[in-house]
């Protein structure tokens, strides 16, 4: 299994931010991919299948993340989180799903 | 000395209790430390994996029971708290405190969840408090599962107790349970919310929109809920409690007198026969609403069973569930009434709009849902083979709506015959009228359906422009409306004219001024919550037809609806009460 890694960095758009139902679609979607997935913002760098971590990152709108990827699948993971990120979570600006 | 504090909010389910308050609330909790012998590590990691499996089924059940309760958005929260469950890191640190350490599983999870929660504490974004309150719940589900405490919302806890919450949590609407709550008093709310119509029909006491209380009220402590006036009383005095207790046993005899009541025929005061039948949600509301005499269910709303299976209530379920209700109402007739959906009751998936009472709800949504709406069609036809019941259809507004309804109603009927299932040899079916244009209409209507139903509180909402959930315009939510009385004035003349039954099953009926006037305007058949049938029988049954006719004929000439309304007080006022009510009429829910 080659340990191909990816990365990619990410900037919030969705008004509230990585709040807890962002982090548990975050979570829902990284935990989809064999890879292991990390997330960093400044110096911090928490498992990216973890919400506990993902919420620990208090993304507000405007911050920048580091996605990271390891394994088999990295590039897909990495891809579709950034998509998902770049799209606000598929939330509008009261924190509601909206239609993709 | 009493330190008895008295709160004011608003009664929207009569009657009182007197018990301990429940708060829900969940703050602080009480984590024990225990050293564990080492043989006992692998022990105490499974007993923390059992609590983690139990937690996710309360989970779980929550999330069920608040989409059930037409609250998908806050069930969605409990995602989160799945994942929170569900998180490797939390899950493996807290093993590995459990074996290192050698402490008791209680402790080691919340030392971790504590590390967490101090974490995201040192930081200042805002939407952290949210987070930290999803972590906490899941802690605190999990220990109170480890230290063998139940859930509150599995109602053994609150057993005879008074729940005060912030609002009433959707999970514990669906529990909702006279023999387990005494009554529940919340700091917001709504008097025509699901909560309160459901807390009425299952005579529950409720006081709402007391304000911030919870930070007032200890857990524990005794208070007594007076459902009539709105008060929550919080350390009454042994004078207050025995007062309440007066209040109580009147309360007691008076619903006793009612009971009674029930096998009197319904009819005005001069033998003019009336009928009176129950709007029901729940089948468990059945035996209630027999208790109180109802001749067969008017209104059995459907949506519920929908929002409780996600949208997905199958055939073979909802014909369970209404067959359940045909059987147990025992030969008397089951209207029910197909999902009316929309507006303020969205399924998952449906979207919100900006107009929702004026958007995709009801019949629109059915008829563009064929699978869904021929499914409960079917449904309805079935349970029709175990006793009487006629289909209704809410939200009509055109007769392309009817024309294609009744093909349905058709299709489903032949499907079921050639598929040889039994079903309904005979199922009426009917329109709820709701809209001013079916008022309008009435005259096409009687023509092609067997019976009319009038829906007044849409009514009154369509053709008065008014929502009457908006508190600034509320007053002008008015059933004695000129335009009003017109409008029932003219489908009930529709109605007579072909011979058609017309029963009337808004909030309106239940009003006893109102039902005076609408015996007067024609109407003879009444669909309300059970609880008050008893109540407009008797006042119904001391007015004679010609004198309500020419009192109607009267409020029909009145400008305004106060005029009308003064009229009928006026006409009958020594028929509403036994004494002068000494509050002006604060015993009327619903069309005050």
């Amino acid at each position: 299994m080659g340990a191909d890694a990816y990365e990619a960095e990410v900037t919030i758009v969705n008004r509230l931010g990585l709040h807890a139902r962002p982090a548990a679609h975050f979570v829902r979607t990284s935990s989809r991919f064999r890879s292991d997935v990390y997330v960093s913002r400044d110096s911090v760098e928490v498992n990216g299948k973890s919400i506990m971590g993902v919420m620990m990152l208090a993304a507000e709108q405007g911050s920048t993340l580091r996605l990271r990827a390891e394994g088999a699948d990295a590039e897909e993971a990495v891809g579709e989180l950034a998509a998902l990120v770049g799209r606000g979570f598929d939330e509008d600006d009261e924190g509601r799903p909206v239609e993709r | 000395m009493s330190d008895e504090t008295i709160l004011r909010g608003l009664g929207v389910s009569f009657g009182v209790a007197y018990g301990p308050a429940y708060l829900i609330a969940p703050d602080a909790l009480r984590v024990p430390r225990r050293a564990i012998d080492e043989k006992a590590v692998e022990d105490e990691i499974a007993r923390f994996e059992t609590a983690l499996v139990k937690t996710r089924t309360d989970i779980e059940r929550v999330r069920r029971a608040l989409i059930a309760a037409q609250n998908p958005d806050e069930a969605s929260i409990f995602d989160s708290h799945r994942l929170i469950l569900e998180d490797a890191e939390l899950l493996e640190s807290t093993r590995d405190l459990i074996r290192r350490e050698r402490v008791n599983a209680e402790h080691a999870f919340d030392a971790r969840v504590m590390d967490c929660i101090q974490r995201l504490g040192r930081s200042q974004n805002a939407y952290l408090r949210e987070r930290i309150r999803d972590i906490r719940d899941v802690e605190h589900r999990v220990i109170r599962n480890l230290l063998g405490e139940r859930e509150p919302a599995a109602g053994d806890l609150m057993q005879n107790a008074v729940l005060v919450a912030h609002d009433l949590p959707a999970a514990l609407t669906a529990e909702l349970d006279r023999d387990r709550i005494l009554g529940f008093a919340t700091e917001v709310g709504a008097a025509n919310s699901h909560t309160a119509i459901l807390a009425r029909a299952l005579e529950i006491p409720a006081v709402i929109d007391l304000g911030p209380i919870l930070s007032r009220i200890p857990h524990g402590v005794p208070v007594i809920l007076d459902g009539r006036e709105g008060l929550l009383i919080v350390r009454p005095s042994e004078a207050t409690i025995a007062k309440y207790e007066r209040v109580r046993a009147k309360i007691e005899r008076k619903r006793a007198e009612w009971v009674s009541l029930a096998d009197v025929p319904g009819a005005t005061a001069d033998g003019h026969p009336l009928t009176f039948l129950a709007n029901i949600e729940f089948p468990r509301e059945v035996d209630a609403a027999l208790a109180f005499g109802c001749e067969g269910v008017g209104l059995y709303r459907t949506e519920y069973l929908f929002l409780q299976s996600g949208g997905e209530a199958s055939e073979d379920e909802q014909y369970a569930i209404y067959r359940d209700v045909v059987e147990r109402m025992a030969g008397r007739p089951v209207t029910i009434r197909t999902i009316d959906l929309g507006g303020d009751k969205l399924l998952t998936g449906m979207e919100a709009e900006e107009n929702p009472f004026l958007g995709w709800r009801a019949i629109r949504y059915c008829l563009d849902r064929p699978e869904i709406f021929r499914a409960q069609l079917r449904a309805i036809l079935r349970a029709g083979a175990h006793g009487p019941v006629s289909v209704m259809l809410p939200m009509i507004t055109n007769l392309e709506e009817v024309d294609e309804a009744l093909e349905h109603m058709a299709a489903a009927r032949a499907a079921l015959d050639a598929e040889g299932v039994p079903h309904a040899a005979s199922c009426p079916i009917g329109v709820l009228v709701e809209t001013p244009a079916a008022a309008l209409l009435a005259d096409d209507l009687v023509e092609r359906f067997d019976f009319l139903s009038l829906g007044t509180n849409d009514l009154i909402q369509y053709t008065l422009a008014v929502d009457r959930g908006n508190r600034r315009i509320a007053h002008l939510f008015q059933p004695f409306h000129p335009a009003i009385l017109r409008m029932i004035r003219d489908v009930a003349g529709a109605a007579e004219r072909a011979g058609v039954e017309l029963t009337l099953c808004g909030e309106m009926g239940s009003n006893t001024r109102a039902a005076a006037l609408l015996v007067g305007l024609g109407l003879r058949r009444f669909s309300m919550v059970a609880a008050r049938i008893p109540r407009v029988k008797q006042v119904l049954g001391r007015i004679g037809l010609e004198e309500a006719r020419q009192a109607a004929q009267e409020a029909l000439g009145a400008r305004t609806a106060k005029a009308a309304r003064r009229i009928i007080d006026e006409r009958f006022a020594d028929r509403f009460w036994h004494a002068a009510p000494k509050n002006g009429g604060r015993d009327e829910p619903g069309a005050g």
